[in-house]
C-alpha cells in the first residue's frame, strides 16, 4: 500500500496525492486537466439536466480538493472522482424528489438537451434521450444511479455495487427494475 | 442487454458536455473551498447563537417559506412600484402598495404559484393554456386564465379587479369566474358561487350555456338545470339524470350543460358522453371546436393520451383557422409523445414549428421533441 499522501505548503490547487517512495506524484491540476471533462459527462448523464452539471462539477472538485491529501493510490483517482460524482449526483437527485414533492421541482420539466448533442445526433437519438430522463426523474435514485452507470457508463456490475454501496445482486436488480419501467414507458 | 439499452447507450454517446475554461473552475472550486472554511467556524458560532436566543426568545410567528419578495417604499396607488417580481414566462408581478410581500411560491414551466400575503398587487399574465398560473391570497385562489388583473389584500376582505381576460376565484366552498372590468371583494371565509358570477353570459367550455327553447326551464330549486345554471355542480350531478336513450334528441346546450355539470363536479369522465355527442352531431355548431379541445383535456387528465391527440386533432379540424388551432396543435404533439407515437409527434411538431415559429409554445415544443 501507498503511504498516505503528503501535503506539501502549497495551494490548494497544487496539492499532491501519493507522494511516497516510487509513487506517482500527482497534483489537482493534474486532476482537473484529466478529468474534467469525464466528470462533466458522467454528471449529465447521472441528472440528466445539463443546467445542473456545472454546479454539480463544481460540488465534486470542492469536495476532492477538500480530501484530495487523503487519496492514497493515484491510480485511482478515476474511480475515486466518480465515487464522489456518484454521490454527490446522489444528495442533488434526492433533493430534487424533495423538492418536486413540495411543488418546487416538476416531474413534467424536461432537459434542454439540444445543445449537449454532438452533431452526428439525430432528431429520434434526442427524443429518446428526453423520454429516457423523463421516466428516470419517476424512478427510486438509487436503482435510476444505477442503471445509468451501468447501461449509460457501461461500467461492470461489480463497480456498479461498489459505487452505489451494494451488493452486484442488489445492483442487478436495481438495473432490471429501471429495464422493466423503460420497456413499460416506452412501449419497445 | 436489451435492444432498449443498447438504443439509449447509443444514443447518450451523443451527448457531450463541454465544461468550460478549466482555470474558471479552478477559481471557483477555491472561493468555495475558502468559503466553507469560514463556515465551519461561523456555523457552529450561529447555531450556538440561535439556541441562545431561541430559548430567550418568545416569539412563535413563522413566515411561510419566502423564494422571492417585493417590498414596494413608494406610497400608496403608485404604480408602477418600485421592485415588480418578473417571472420566467415574462409574466409580471407589480406591488401597487406602500407594503407589498410576494412569495413566488413555484415558477415552473407548468405550474406557477405565488402568494399575496400583504398589500396589493397588478398581475400581468402571459398567456399559456399549458401552464397553471395560481394567485394565493390567504384562504382565496385565484387561477389565472391568461389575463391582467390586481389583487388588493384589505384587513376584512381580498379584492379582485380583473382588467383584461379572465380570473376563476376559488376557496373551500366553490368557485366563481371573473372576466375583463369585474371586480368583487371576496370576505375571508366568504362562500363563493354563481351568485358572484358578473356576467351571465354563457359560454361553451366555463361558463353555462342557456336553456334552449325546447328544453325545460330553470322552473324548481329541484332542477339540476337551475342548479348548474345557479353554479351549484355537485348538487346538480346528485340529480342529473342518466343520459336519455336517444341521444340526438337533445340540443348542443342540453349536452354541453351536462358535461359542464359532470367536469365541474369533479366527475370528467361523465363529461365525455356529452362531448362525444356534440362533436358527433354537431359539427356546424361555432361551440364544437371547443368542445372538442375540452374533451382533449378531459382524455389527458384521465390519462389517455391517444385519445386526447384524436380529440385535440379533430378541434383544428373542425376550424382550421380557429382561435384554439395553435394550443390544440402544440397539445395535440404533446399527446402523441405522451402516447408513444413519436413519429407522429414529430411530424406535428414540424408543422406546429413551421406555422408558428415565434408561437407560444415553440420553446417548450423544440424542447420536448428535440427539434431544432
Amino acid at each position: 500500500m501507498l503511504p498516505r499522501a503528503q501535503v506539501a505548503p502549497l495551494a490548494e490547487s497544487e496539492a499532491v496525492a501519493g507522494a511516497g517512495a516510487g509513487a506517482a506524484v500527482l497534483t489537482l491540476s493534474d486532476a482537473y486537466a484529466r478529468y474534467v471533462p469525464y466528470v462533466a459527462k458522467l454528471a449529465l448523464r447521472l441528472l440528466g439536466r445539463p443546467a445542473e452539471v456545472d454546479d454539480l462539477i463544481q460540488d465534486v472538485f470542492v469536495i476532492a480538493t477538500e480530501r484530495f491529501a487523503t487519496l492514497r493510490d493515484p491510480s485511482a483517482l478515476r474511480g475515486w472522482l466518480a465515487a464522489i460524482t456518484v454521490n454527490t449526483s446522489i444528495r442533488r437527485l434526492r433533493r430534487r424528489r424533495l423538492r418536486r414533492l413540495v411543488s418546487l421541482d416538476s416531474a413534467q420539466r424536461q432537459p434542454d438537451l439540444t445543445p449537449f448533442l454532438l452533431a452526428g445526433a439525430s432528431a429520434e437519438h434526442r427524443l429518446l434521450l428526453i423520454e429516457v430522463f423523463q421516466v428516470l426523474d419517476r424512478i427510486p435514485v438509487s436503482e435510476r444511479v444505477a442503471w445509468s452507470l451501468r447501461v449509460l457508463e457501461d461500467e461492470p456490475f461489480d463497480s456498479v455495487a461498489r459505487l452505489c454501496g451494494c451488493s452486484i445482486s442488489t445492483a442487478k436488480r436495481r438495473v432490471a427494475v429501471v429495464q422493466k419501467a423503460l420497456d413499460e414507458a416506452l412501449k419497445r | 442487454m436489451s435492444d432498449l439499452d443498447s438504443l439509449v447507450r447509443d444514443a447518450s454517446t451523443k451527448l457531450d458536455f463541454n465544461p468550460g475554461s478549466l482555470e474558471a473552475l479552478r477559481e471557483a472550486v477555491e472561493r468555495r473551498v475558502q468559503q466553507r472554511r469560514r463556515l465551519r467556524v461561523v456555523v457552529p458560532l450561529a447555531c450556538l447563537t440561535l439556541m441562545v436566543g431561541g430559548a430567550l426568545s418568545v416569539r412563535h410567528h413563522v413566515e411561510p417559506p419566502l423564494i422571492a419578495q417585493s417590498v414596494s417604499s413608494q406610497t400608496p396607488g403608485a404604480r408602477p412600484a418600485i421592485s415588480p417580481v418578473s417571472l420566467r414566462d415574462g409574466s409580471r408581478v407589480e406591488p401597487t402598495t406602500a407594503r407589498t410581500v410576494v412569495h413566488v411560491l413555484a415558477d415552473q414551466p407548468e405550474f406557477v404559484r405565488v402568494a399575496l400575503t400583504e398589500g396589493a398587487a397588478s398581475f400581468h399574465v402571459v398567456p399559456n393554456p399549458l401552464r397553471r398560473f395560481v394567485v394565493a391570497v390567504r384562504d382565496l385562489e385565484v387561477e389565472v386564465v391568461g389575463t391582467t388583473f390586481d389583487v388588493i389584500c384589505r384587513d376584512a376582505d381580498t379584492e379582485v379587479k380583473v382588467q383584461a381576460g379572465s380570473v376563476r376565484v376559488r376557496n373551500a366552498t366553490g368557485e366563481v369566474l371573473l372576466s375583463g372590468g369585474d371586480a368583487r371583494s371576496f370576505a375571508v371565509g366568504a362562500r363563493l358561487n354563481a351568485a358572484f358570477l358578473s356576467d351571465p353570459e354563457p359560454s361553451s367550455s366555463s361558463a353555462l350555456p342557456n336553456a334552449p327553447a325546447g328544453t325545460p326551464g330553470p322552473s324548481s330549486a329541484g332542477d339540476w338545470r337551475s342548479l348548474a345554471r345557479a353554479g351549484k355542480f355537485a348538487q346538480a350531478f346528485k340529480i342529473m339524470p342518466a343520459a336519455a336513450a336517444q341521444p340526438g334528441s337533445r340540443g348542443v346546450e342540453e349536452l354541453l350543460l351536462r358535461s359542464d355539470v359532470a367536469r365541474l363536479s369533479g366527475h370528467p369522465a361523465l363529461a365525455i358522453d356529452s362531448l362525444r355527442a356534440v362533436v358527433a352531431q354537431y359539427a356546424g355548431d361555432s361551440r364544437t371546436p371547443s368542445a372538442s379541445f375540452t374533451l382533449g383535456q378531459i382524455y389527458e387528465q384521465l390519462g389517455r393520451p391517444a385519445d386526447a391527440a384524436t380529440a385535440f386533432a379533430k378541434s383544428r379540424a373542425l376550424q382550421p383557422s380557429g382561435p384554439l388551432v395553435e394550443d390544440a396543435l402544440a397539445r395535440e404533439t404533446l399527446a402523441l409523445l405522451a402516447a408513444g407515437d413519436r413519429p407522429g409527434a414529430l411530424a406535428r411538431a414540424r408543422q406546429y414549428l413551421e406555422r408558428y415559429p415565434a408561437g407560444v409554445h415553440t420553446a417548450q415544443i423544440r424542447q420536448r421533441t428535440g427539434l431544432p
